[in-house]
C-alpha cells in the first residue's frame, strides 16, 4: 500500500512540476525546501485530484479513516469529468470571480457542483493530510504534495485581495475626502438607517450605496423662462443620494460618483435663506447627477431650480 | 488616496504585525517599537519580516463626515457611571472613550476591518511568493489598546468568513503568537452590552458575541477544531484603565480574559511615579486633547512603548 503511496506522489508531483525537476525530488530535498512557483503555476484540477489520490494512499486512509477515505472518494467522483482536469487551478480561482468569463473562454467551465467538489476537496486536502502525511513522507514532501492546495488558495487569495480593495474604494467613495458632507440632521438620519436593510454594510462588509438626504439648500438658482426671472431659491430636500461603483467613475462630472433624487419643498416667497415652510408650500422633486442637481417645484408658481452640491457652513447647510 | 496594505519580501518563514491604538498614527510612526521589537527577535540581520498597520486613514473618512459627538457622549457617561469612583471616572471615561467610537458606526467598523483583512492577506501571500505555504507561515501580531479591538474583529471574522482565505483549518492559516497590550475588549463589550439598541449591526460585532470573550477557531469537515491561535497572550498595567484596572484595581467588567488564553500579565507600573488617584488623574488630563485622540507619551501608563520595551524578553521568548 506504502508502494502504491509513494507511486501516487511520484505521480502527482510529476504531472504539476514536470519530469525534469522531479528526479529524486523525495529522495533528497533540502530542509528548507521552498514552494515551487512554477508548479503553483502548472497545476491543475488534475493535480489536486492526483494529490487527494497519493494522500489517501500513503496515509492508508481506507483502514486508518474510512469517513475521510469515502468523503474524499465522493468529491474526486464529482471531479471526475476528464475535461476538467487540464484546467490550471489559477484560472478556475479567476473564473470564479469573473463568473466563468476567463473560463469560458478555455472552452471548459465547471458547473456549481464540481466548483463546490473543488473547495471541499481542497478543504479537505488542507485539513486533514498535513498532520497524517508529515509522518510519513516528512515536512518538505508534505509541502510539494500539496502545492496544488496551495497554488488554489493562494489564487483564490489574490481574488480576495482584489475584493479587499473594492470595498476599500467604495468606502473612500462614500465616506473619502471627495465624498458629500452630512449635515448633523443627515447624521442622525443616516444612524438610524444602519438598522433598515440596504443601508448598512452587508455580511460581507460591502458598504451600501444608499444615503439618506434631508437638507436645507438655500443655493439654488431659478432658470429664467417667460414670465419668471433668474434669482435665488431656498429648499428644503428629502431624498436618497446612491452611490455609483463603476471603476473609472467618481472622477469627473460627466462620470460622477453618486446621483440622487427626492422631494423638495419651498415656501411661498423665492429667494435665498427663505423659510421652506413659509406661505404656502411649493412641492416637487429632485435629481442630482454628482454635484449637479435640478429641482422642479410645481403648481402655479412652477420653477425650475439649479444648483450644486455644497456645504456652506460645516454640519449645518 | 486609496488605503494600500504594507509588501514585504521575506527572508525567512516569520511575520510579525504591529497593530496601534488610538492616535493619528501616518505611516512612518512607532518605528521605535518595530525596532525594540525587531532586536527581541534578533535585530537587523533576523529573517524576520515587519508589518505595521496603520489604520487612522480610514477611520478619518468617516470622523470627517460623521458627528457622533452626542453619542459618544452617552456612552462615556455610560463608563463613568461604571467606573464609579468620583476622583477618576469623568477622566478616564474622557480618556477611554476615544476607543468607544468604532461602535457606533458599522461601517466605519466594516472598513478598517477590511483594512486588516486585506493586510493580513497581504502577509500571507508575501509568505507564499516567497516559497512559505500558509500552513508553515509563523505569523504573530502585537497590537495596542484600540488596535486589540480590531485584531478581536478582524481575526473572528477570518475564521467565520471563507472569502478571506484566511481561516486557520480550510486555509492553514494560523497566528503563532497573539499579544494584546491594555486591550479593552473587555471593556467595549460591557459599555457595547450597556448601550443596547444604540450599537448598530451586533451581529457583526464580534465582541458582544457569545457567553465570554473567545478565542476564534474554526470547526473541521471531519470533525474536530482548530484554533486560529496558537499564543493568546494579555498584558497590561494595574493603572492603565483602557486594560481595565482604575488605579490599581481591577475591574472585572473592564478587564479581557479570555478562556483558553495562554498568559495573562498585569504588570505592576510603580516607576511612573503615580502614587495617588489625583497624580493619575492629572496624568491623563494632560494627554487629553479637545476633539483629538489623547497624546500618550511614555511616562503615561497606556504608553506602548513603555509595554513593549519592559516585555522585550518575553517577547523574545514568545517570538523566537
Amino acid at each position: 500500500m506504502r508502494a502504491r503511496g509513494v507511486w501516487l506522489l511520484r505521480s502527482a508531483l510529476l504531472v504539476g512540476i514536470g519530469a525534469c525537476t522531479c528526479a529524486g525530488l523525495l529522495v533528497a530535498q533540502p530542509v528548507t525546501a521552498r514552494l515551487d512557483s512554477a508548479a503553483m503555476a502548472n497545476a491543475t484540477v488534475g493535480t489536486l485530484l492526483a494529490t487527494a489520490a497519493a494522500g489517501d494512499s500513503i496515509a492508508n486512509l481506507r483502514m486508518t479513516s474510512p469517513a475521510l477515505h469515502a468523503r474524499l472518494g465522493e468529491m474526486r467522483m464529482r471531479l471526475a469529468r476528464a475535461a476538467l482536469h487540464p484546467l490550471p487551478l489559477q484560472s478556475v480561482a479567476t473564473g470564479r470571480a469573473t463568473f466563468g468569463v476567463v473560463l469560458r473562454r478555455s472552452g471548459v467551465t465547471p458547473n456549481g457542483v464540481e466548483l463546490a467538489a473543488l473547495d471541499t476537496l481542497a478543504r479537505l486536502i488542507e485539513e486533514e493530510f498535513r498532520d497524517a502525511l508529515r509522518p510519513l513522507i516528512g515536512r518538505d514532501g508534505t509541502r510539494q504534495l500539496l502545492t496544488p492546495v496551495d497554488a488554489f488558495n493562494a489564487a483564490l487569495r489574490r481574488q480576495s485581495m482584489v475584493a479587499s480593495r473594492e470595498k476599500l474604494q467604495r468606502f473612500e467613495r462614500k465616506y473619502g475626502p471627495g465624498a458629500p458632507v452630512r449635515n448633523i440632521a443627515e447624521v442622525g438620519l443616516n444612524y438610524v438607517a444602519q438598522w433598515v436593510p440596504g443601508f448598512g454594510p452587508n455580511a460581507e462588509g460591502w458598504p451600501s450605496r444608499a444615503e439618506l438626504i434631508a437638507s436645507y439648500v438655500p443655493t439654488y438658482l431659478i432658470v429664467p423662462r417667460e414670465g419668471v426671472t433668474a434669482g435665488a431659491a431656498t429648499v428644503a430636500e428629502v431624498g436618497a443620494r446612491f452611490y455609483l461603483w463603476k471603476a473609472g467613475w467618481g472622477q469627473s462630472v460627466l462620470r460622477p460618483g453618486y446621483v440622487s433624487v427626492g422631494a423638495v419643498v419651498a415656501g411661498a416667497r423665492d429667494g435665498a435663506m427663505q423659510s421652506p415652510f413659509a406661505g404656502a408650500s411649493r412641492f416637487g422633486g429632485f435629481v442630482g447627477w454628482g454635484n449637479a442637481k435640478v429641482a422642479v417645484i410645481g403648481g402655479r408658481n412652477a420653477r425650475v431650480l439649479v444648483t450644486r452640491q455644497v456645504q456652506l457652513v460645516p454640519w449645518v447647510l | 488616496m486609496t488605503w494600500t496594505a504594507q509588501q514585504q519580501q521575506w527572508r525567512g518563514d516569520r511575520a510579525i504585525l504591529l497593530v496601534h491604538g488610538i492616535g493619528n498614527a501616518v505611516p512612518g510612526d512607532y518605528a521605535s517599537i518595530a525596532e525594540t521589537v525587531k532586536d527581541s527577535v534578533g535585530g537587523n540581520g533576523s529573517p524576520v519580516a515587519m508589518y505595521q498597520l496603520y489604520y487612522d486613514q480610514v477611520n478619518d473618512w468617516f470622523s470627517s463626515k460623521m458627528q457622533l459627538s452626542a453619542l459618544l457622549t452617552t456612552a462615556t457617561r455610560m463608563l463613568a457611571t461604571r467606573i464609579n469612583d468620583p476622583e477618576l471616572g469623568e477622566t478616564l471615561a474622557e480618556l477611554v472613550g476615544d476607543v468607544l467610537w468604532p461602535v457606533l458606526l458599522a461601517d466605519a467598523r466594516a472598513a478598517v476591518r477590511e483594512a486588516y483583512l486585506l493586510q493580513l492577506k497581504q502577509i500571507v501571500d508575501d509568505g507564499v511568493s516567497a516559497g512559505i505555504p500558509a500552513r508553515d507561515q509563523r505569523l504573530s501580531i502585537i497590537c495596542h489598546s484600540l488596535g486589540c479591538f480590531h485584531t478581536y474583529e478582524a481575526l473572528h471574522h477570518a475564521a467565520l468568513f471563507p472569502s478571506h482565505l484566511l481561516q486557520p483549518a480550510a486555509h492553514g492559516v494560523r497566528f503563532e503568537n497573539v499579544i494584546f497590550m491594555a486591550s479593552p475588549v473587555q471593556l467595549i463589550r460591557t459599555i457595547a452590552d450597556a448601550m443596547g439598541s444604540l450599537v448598530p449591526n451586533k451581529r457583526w460585532l464580534y465582541t458582544v458575541q457569545g457567553d465570554t470573550l473567545s478565542i476564534p477557531r474554526q470547526a473541521k469537515l471531519m470533525g474536530g477544531e482548530v484554533s486560529s491561535v496558537q499564543n493568546w497572550v494579555s498584558i497590561t498595567g494595574n493603572l492603565d484603565p483602557v486594560g481595565g484596572h482604575f488605579f490599581r484595581t481591577r475591574a472585572d467588567w473592564a478587564y479581557m480574559k479570555v478562556p483558553g488564553e495562554t498568559v495573562a500579565i498585569v504588570q505592576p507600573q510603580d516607576g511612573l511615579g503615580i502614587s495617588t488617584k489625583a497624580q493619575l488623574v492629572d496624568r491623563f488630563r494632560a494627554c487629553i486633547r479637545d476633539r483629538e485622540p489623547p497624546q500618550i507619551t511614555p511616562k503615561d501608563p497606556h504608553c506602548w512603548e513603555s509595554y513593549v520595551t519592559s516585555h522585550a524578553a518575553q517577547l523574545h521568548t514568545w517570538l523566537a
